[in-house]
């Protein structure tokens, strides 16, 4: 265990850089542009930092972390989110008013504790990371504090993130009381040796409660579509993709260790199925009438969560890698969709509507394929690459016996087609108020060209990506 | 009479209870949050009686983590609430209505 190991890794890099350029803030006050580009600058640093510690594998600390190739694929996840959510931030500067500087630092801090969180092996690391994430979440959502749609955003999301949070505690206090130890090892041996009692199940469903938060599941998504809605949209962007992955990979940790055996089985599957029928079902429906697009996609992302639910209930290999692929897939639609709405946010500032889109094509093309392309990978129509995620995770839980489920599922991704296909018929077959060319940056051009053909690209060729997360989870 | 586990266990379920119920029923800010504080102090209890009857101190070690993260918590949750405050001049829950379907 060696100390170069410890400053490499992403939770660290990024939290020293984070303070590094809080203090620089406090003494040089730079222009706000070069802290962006900094901040872009430690995301790149802190991937090529993890270069050489790829091949590590280990549990450290009496069992409270662990480096292995899971870890280090979320890690690298969480760095392209961050970056990407910095980007959007530079690309929406003119929507934040104060305190710009610090509005493109304190994502740093929350990719870092996302980073924690993809290698936690103890309910005690589990709750500090988890709290890292949604206290920074706190302060990200209700940043522009002029607007009081933000603040009730903040709001909303604080009273209802800290009552999960303390439904994680009771749960881990239960899971502690009856098993004696917090670290997951030792939690999944006490299953192994000794019958599970109802003290257990209760704390095995309190976390589950906690957890299901952040995975915006229904019943515990009533604060997703408010806060997606009120929020700024980078930091929006950052919930849907971040802060729903570092949900699900807690759970895939905690779900695969401490809760995997048989006894604990058979409580949480029929746990996990329910919550994933309910937000399918839910999600799908509810979006259908919104005009908002954050609204939208807030109602999308409940189905989403849904249909990840639906890959942890097959509780196999093949269900845990179509999670993983699955979130690459949403990662890639996810970001150009908000790419968009942030570049048509600049001219209307009060929020986007599905109207807003009226003949985007005619505005600017490359907008209106790049959002086409989101809209119908998120749809999951085929040969992108949200097909094969909604594909793998359908086969997983087929092949696990959960037929209903899959039925249900296929019936709502159905229904759900048609409010997505909405977003693509009113730019390429509704008229424009007004023609006004939407000019775009070369960056901005070239990320939008990147993630479109990523889209298409490794749905076509999803046999490489779909092997690597396969020996990631062997 | 002695003083078990099982009673820690009920007032820290009693405690968690009211804590709930105070959220699903008042209409403050103020005090819905205090709510949410008293849930994380059943929380707390519950762990440090579980520690002393298993003998295990990393169930404390997790209770002064959680009051840490509480301490932060309120930090920005009062900042928040006063920056609403400002704006709307009510810290009452049937106020805040502009995000709604």
């Amino acid at each position: 265990m060696n100390a170069l190991f410890v400053l490499c890794s992403p939770e660290c890099f990024l939290t020293l850089s984070a303070l590094f350029l809080l203090l620089w803030q406090a003494i040089a006050k730079p222009n706000y542009k070069s802290v962006g580009i900094l901040v872009l600058a430690s995301y790149l640093i802190s991937g090529v930092l993890l270069l050489p510690f790829v091949d590590n594998q280990g549990i450290y600390w009496n069992g409270l972390y662990v480096w292995d190739k899971m870890a280090v694929l979320w890690k690298v996840f969480f760095l392209i989110t961050g970056f990407l959510v910095t980007y959007l931030s530079l690309e929406s500067n003119s929507l934040i008013t104060k305190g710009r500087a610090e509005f493109y630092t304190l994502p740093l801090l929350t990719t870092a504790g996302m980073a924690l969180l993809a290698s936690v092996r103890d309910f005690i690391l589990l709750f500090v990371g988890l709290e890292i994430v949604t206290v920074s979440f706190y302060i990200l959502v209700a940043f522009q504090k002029e607007f009081p749609s933000a603040l009730e955003a903040g709001v909303k999301y604080l009273v209802i993130g800290a009552l999960a949070s303390s439904f994680l505690v009771m749960g881990i206090a239960f899971v502690f009381g009856i098993t004696g130890s917090t670290q997951f090892d030792e939690v999944a041996r006490f299953a192994q040796n000794n019958p599970v009692s109802t003290p257990l199940v209760l704390g095995l469903i309190f976390v589950l409660v906690g957890l299901g938060f952040k995975a915006s599941a229904v019943p515990f998504h009533v604060w997703t579509p408010d806060v997606y809605q009120g929020a700024s949209t980078p930091i929006t962007s950052y919930l849907a993709v971040g802060s729903k992955a570092a949900g699900f990979v807690v759970l895939l940790r905690v779900l695969n260790l401490p809760f995997y055996d048989q006894s604990f089985q058979k409580h949480w599957i029929p746990l996990i199925v329910l919550m994933a029928l309910l937000s399918v079902i839910l999600g799908n429906l509810a979006a259908i009438p919104q005009r908002n697009i954050k609204r939208m996609l807030g109602y999308s992302s409940i189905s989403h969560g849904g249909f990840l639910l639906m890959g942890l209930s097959a509780h196999n290999t093949i269900g845990c890698a179509a999670v993983i692929y699955y979130f690459f897939a949403y990662l890639v639609a996810i970001f150009a969709a908000f790419l968009v709405v942030i570049l048509l946010e600049k001219n209307q500032p009060s929020g986007i509507s599905i109207k807003d889109f009226n003949g985007l094509y005619q505005k600017n093309g490359l907008l209106a394929w790049s959002m086409a392309f989101a809209m119908i990978s998120l749809a999951g129509l085929p040969p992108l690459m949200g097909f094969f995620g909604k594909l793998m995770v359908f086969l997983a839980a087929w092949e696990s016996g959960q037929h209903l489920l899959v039925i249900v599922g296929a019936l709502c991704a159905a229904a759900g087609l048609y409010y997505y296909i909405g977003v693509v018929r009113a730019m390429f077959w509704a008229e424009p108020e007004t023609v006004q060319r939407i000019v775009l940056s070369p960056a901005t051009k070239v990320l939008l060209w990147i993630l479109s053909i990523g889209s298409i690209l490794l749905g076509f060729y999803a046999e490489p990506v779909i092997k690597l997360v396969g020996a990631v989870l062997s | 009479m002695q003083i078990g586990l099982t009673h820690y266990l009920t007032a820290s379920g009693i405690l968690f209870a009211i804590g709930l119920a105070g959220i699903i029923l008042r209409r403050d800010m103020i005090i819905i949050y205090m709510c949410l504080e008293i849930m994380l102090n059943a929380a707390n209890l519950a762990l440090v009686a579980f520690s002393r009857y298993n003998s295990n101190l990393s169930g404390q070690v997790l209770v002064f983590f959680v009051i840490t993260v509480a301490a932060a918590e309120v930090a920005v949750g009062l900042a928040l609430i006063v920056a609403l405050f400002r704006v709307k001049h009510s810290t009452k829950a049937e106020d805040i209505t502009l995000l709604k379907f």
